[in-house]
């Protein structure tokens, strides 16, 4: 793996820029188990730090952060869940599955095979609490936000914008055209992980 | 009790969890929330009530001691003048009136034993956006009754707020400030421009109305980890400044960040206030950090911003 470029992010974050997934997920992992960080916040293509200034100073902590990058993050994703989801794709569950379909000048079924061909990963959560960027998408497929977001998108629901699938933990506003909807419990507010998907996970998702 | 236009249950923050995109949520001002706490002898992680611009009002059914901190406003006990910043102890059937602050946004209310939420991830704080821990995961209406922890015992002594720690707040904030990973240093003079908060302002940030530089492919940064604090530089030319309640990951240009000494204060930014940057290196901030903190905790045993 090449040394990621680190950035400081104001008085007490520091960003790792680093475009693979497999390194910023090994690197987030690395990291939040050595107990030393506060926030391990895995980006599109950046891993941040968040650390208390007053316990590790600044030079430090970025002495501490290079060394972590240096250390053992080889291991790529030995380990990460696969996860299976089946997905609906009926009018009421995928309201914008036809118009997506059509930007790429297919039918719906086409476009979900070919979506099936890909192999998926959760890249990161962020946006609203469990909402999983899922990335690995046929780089082919076209296709952009909405132009008018949805005040309330359920949970469950699975959004499609090029290269990306955004898959919505909990009920809440969003842009992304919906072309799916999966029953299974994503978010489960008692368990002390709560959410079934978690970065690094492959998805494989059962169109039905 | 009358909640007013946001009142909400706040704790101690949602620590460790950005990564599933679970902002930290509780108090926007966490001095405040910590000393209305020490003045009833609670924890400063417990459950009070965070009210937004008043009024706000609520009978109290069982005897307690409770305090107020952060933004002043008239506030009265059975109709007498309470005051802020020491202990006041209540009986059943008093009724406690907090009016409109006339400087700063937000009023901490304390309870001793603290109040009973919902606990999420090891916080009884409120997520207001996804409807998470506090009072079933949203805001005080008028009607509710909340309750506190059984069995905790009352502060015995009034107890007053040194007044080292009372922060003044006025209509102008002057935050410490450092450079965020997507500052560029040219154009407009980030640190001696003064920027006005706009009427969008919530838990989740304060959009700052002035001149900001202009950054090139503003739209299309890689989502990234952010954190309360940040100002980000959204297309339309506005700086939004995150507060506890913000996304965990944003892609807008982040242009300088607020130092963890001084976000306490973003909490009290009202809309119409002047803002301005001070700036400041790593290892300033890092000096203003623990200075602020050793004062705090000089009362407040343990306490960390």
């Amino acid at each position: 793996m090449r040394t990621p470029v680190i950035v400081p992010c104001g008085d007490d974050a520091l960003r790792l820029v680093t475009r693979a997934t497999e390194d910023r997920q090994a690197i987030a992992r690395a990291l939040r188990g050595s107990g030393i960080w506060d926030e391990v916040v895995i980006g599109r293509e950046s891993v941040t730090v968040q650390f208390d200034p007053s316990a590790l100073g600044p030079a430090k902590a970025l002495d501490m952060l290079k060394r972590a990058v240096k250390a053992d993050i080889e291991a790529a994703l030995v380990g990460a869940p696969v996860l299976k989801l089946r997905v609906r794709s009926d009018e009421t569950n995928a309201p914008d599955l036809a118009d997506c379909a059509a930007a790429n000048n297919c039918s719906g079924n086409e476009f979900l095979n070919t979506l099936g061909r890909s192999t998926l990963r959760v890249d990161m959560l962020g946006f609203a609490p469990g909402f999983a960027y899922v990335s690995g998408v046929d780089p082919n497929l076209m296709g952009g936000r909405l132009d008018h977001p949805r005040q309330r998108v359920r949970a469950g629901s699975i959004g499609f914008i090029k290269g990306y699938l955004g898959i919505y933990a909990l009920d809440g506003p969003g842009g992304w055209p919906i072309i799916g909807r999966t029953d299974a419990t994503l978010f489960d507010k008692a368990a002390s992980d709560p959410f079934l998907l978690s970065p690094g996970a492959e998805v494989q998702i059962e169109w039905t | 009790m009358n909640a007013g236009p946001q009142a909400t249950l706040q704790g101690n923050q949602r620590a460790g969890y950005r990564y599933s995109g679970i902002p930290s949520s509780g108090p926007a001002d966490l001095i405040s929330h910590a000393i209305a706490n020490r003045l009833v002898g609670n924890h400063a992680s417990e459950s009070g009530i965070e009210i937004t611009y008043g009024p706000f009002s609520a009978e109290f059914r069982a005897p307690a001691a409770i305090a107020l901190a952060g933004a002043v406003a008239p506030t009265s006990l059975n109709g007498r003048m309470a005051s802020f910043h020491e202990t006041v102890f209540v009986k059943q059937g008093d009724f406690l009136e907090v009016g409109r602050p006339d400087h700063g946004l937000r009023t901490y209310l304390a309870i001793s034993g603290g109040i009973v939420g919902d606990e999420f991830l090891e916080s009884g704080s409120t997520y207001l956006p996804a409807g998470l821990g506090g009072f079933g995961g949203r805001a005080l209406r008028s009607g509710d009754v909340v309750e506190t922890s059984p069995g905790t015992e009352m502060a015995l002594g009034r107890e007053r707020t040194p007044d080292a720690l009372k922060f003044p707040l006025g209509n102008s904030f002057a935050l410490r400030a450092s450079e965020g990973p997507d500052y560029t240093g040219g154009g407009v003079p980030l640190w001696t421009e003064q920027y006005k908060a706009t009427r969008r302002a919530s838990r989740i940030g304060i959009e700052l109305d002035g001149a900001f530089p202009e950054i090139d492919a503003i739209a299309n940064l890689p989502s990234a980890g952010i954190f309360p604090g940040a100002l980000q530089l959204p297309p339309q030319g506005r700086g939004f400044l995150l507060l506890p309640d913000c996304q965990t990951t944003g892609g807008y240009p982040h242009i300088l960040q607020v130092n963890r000494s001084d976000r306490h204060l973003l909490g009290q930014i009202r809309p119409g206030d002047s803002v301005m940057f001070l700036h400041r290196t790593r290892e300033q901030a890092a000096g203003d950090l623990m200075k602020k903190q050793e004062l705090i905790a000089s009362w407040i045993h343990g306490f960390r911003l």
